[in-house]
């Protein structure tokens, strides 16, 4: 059941956010036409082409932020449309059971968020792509695996708190829909008012963590290269360890927070 | 005949408001039971708590001796009073969709139903009328070849000629072990289909009989035993 779930889930979900992000992608190839056809971004020598293409810039720059935020928005809306709304009614009553539901639009939402950082750093290489460009990447990529290729418990827990932000994240926005859900009136704003409660209360314990473990970048300034790079990495295990532990505290705490209230709490009126 | 649903002492509060107060009920398959009563007085909630769409305050309910949950629903067909199907989808996706996740669910009997009323399959469902949104969701409901019918006021938003197409559908498409609940409070129009009726009013029951019981032995018909009954 799952899988037809999740068929189902992402022939749906798909259809607007492809549409979101195919219109980043040509916005990126018409403003780098139109920079390659005047000559650059002020350097084409005329007043006009040159406000021309700053605007171009400012309409992708917003353009961009609004599809990443769409994005996310979105999928949050989804869920609490197909499970909350007249829809939850059909969705509700499926022979499945409340965790496929949120595995499958989980899942879902996931693999639409790595696409949305994956389309946002492609419209930029459209956008800022040239030979220095993509020589720098490559140097900026080759140090990335070196740091990697080293025993570095520090750079692990990164990559670790990296690839989980995504779920995170997605868990956190349907813990915040379902919580918002037990409100009797103005659901939407309970939600909006839940999430703006878990950020305040993850950014606190970011920053009591920072204290705590005695973080401090000014003294961590070491000469040489390979110096400074051993001692940030001493330096920024504990509170990365922390924020490691601290996240998967809080996805476990909206996983079940969120399969209790649809489990337990459902309450469609 | 064997029990389809029971409840013990069911109670739905919301706040301070009591939807259903202490229900004790015990209904038997293979028969049409109405569910009467005017407007408020719990058979929606009653029947949203059956399929799992609210969690009782207090009691118990069991459907074919199991509790609300994935087993329950593969055997229960629930008909809802607002449309609850994805306006976006085609009618003929919504038959697919039915068909992969009910597999108790025939394609075809639905296809026959929509040929019937010329419903065209490849109409998107927000290009059509309330009505006709109406008729496809009965249609997916009743092609299902479930033990238990849910169905909450599916008569209230049509025209009398169309009342009597759904409730020829719903007659033609049950099959005879199956129950049929159905929740109304235009009562004439369905007493010829019932065999049995609860007459519920502000959470609690006032009344359970046979049909039949109503009509030879206290020699009335379902209407005028409700508009006793439920006489403001």
């Amino acid at each position: 059941m799952l899988k037809k779930l999740l068929k189902y889930e992402w022939k749906t979900a798909s259809k607007m956010l492809l549409l979101m992000h195919g219109i980043v992608l040509l916005m990126a190839i018409f403003d780098r036409i139109t920079l390659q056809l005047s000559g650059g971004m002020g350097e084409s020598g005329s007043y006009i082409l040159d406000t021309v293409n700053a605007l171009l810039m400012f309409a992708m720059v917003m353009v961009i932020g609004s599809v990443c935020l769409f994005t996310y928005v979105y999928l949050a809306y989804r869920f609490y449309k197909n499970v909350f709304t007249d829809q939850g009614y059909l969705t509700n009553t499926l022979p499945v059971t409340p965790t496929q539901i949120i595995l499958s639009k989980g899942i879902c939402s996931v693999v639409w968020m790595v696409i949305d950082a994956l389309v946002l750093i492609l419209a930029i290489c459209i956008l800022a792509g040239h030979k220095e460009f993509f020589a720098d990447l490559g140097d900026i990529l080759g140090e990335l695996m070196k740091i990697f290729a080293r025993p570095d418990p520090t750079c692990w827990i990164t990559l670790i708190i990296l690839i989980l932000a995504p779920f995170v994240t997605t868990i956190q926005l349907y813990f915040c829909v379902a919580v918002g859900n037990l409100c009797k009136i103005h659901k939407v704003l309970g939600s909006i008012g839940v999430y703006i409660a878990t950020y305040i209360i993850q950014q606190i314990t970011g920053l009591i963590i920072l204290v705590a473990t005695n973080f401090d970048p000014v003294t961590s300034t070491v000469t040489t290269e390979s110096g400074l790079h051993v001692a940030l990495s001493d330096m920024m295990f504990s509170p990365m360890l922390l924020s490691l532990i601290f996240s998967v505290v809080c996805a476990v705490l909206f996983w079940f927070g969120s399969r209790y209230i649809m489990t337990k709490r459902l309450n469609l009126q | 005949m064997s029990t389809i649903f029971e409840c013990k002492n069911l109670t739905k509060t919301y706040g301070k408001k009591i939807a259903l107060d202490h229900i004790n009920l015990s209904l038997e398959s293979g028969r049409i039971i109405g569910l009467l009563g005017p407007n408020g007085s719990g058979k929606t909630t009653l029947i949203k708590l059956i399929n799992g769409l609210l969690t009782p305050s207090e009691g118990t309910l069991l459907i074919n001796h199991m509790v609300p949950g994935v087993a329950t629903k593969k055997i229960v067909s629930y008909l809802p009073e607002r449309t609850y199907l994805d306006e976006t989808q085609k009618v003929s996706d919504a038959i697919a969709y039915f068909a992969d996740f009910y597999e108790d669910f025939d394609p075809s009997r639905a296809k026959d139903m929509l040929d019937k009323l010329n419903i065209n399959p490849s109409l998107r469902i927000k290009t059509l009328s309330k009505g006709t949104k109406e008729k496809v969701q009965l249609i997916l409901v009743m092609s299902r070849r479930a033990k238990l019918y849910c169905l909450d006021e599916p008569i209230a938003g049509v025209d009398p000629a169309a009342r009597d197409y759904i409730l020829n559908t719903i007659i033609n498409n049950y099959e005879e072990d199956a129950t049929i609940l159905f929740s109304t409070h235009l009562i004439s129009d369905v007493e010829n289909i019932l065999d049995h009726v609860i007459f519920i009013q502000n959470g609690k029951i006032r009344l359970q009989a046979d049909v039949d019981d109503i009509r030879f032995n206290q020699k009335k018909s379902v209407d005028e035993l409700f508009r006793e009954v439920f006489k403001c």
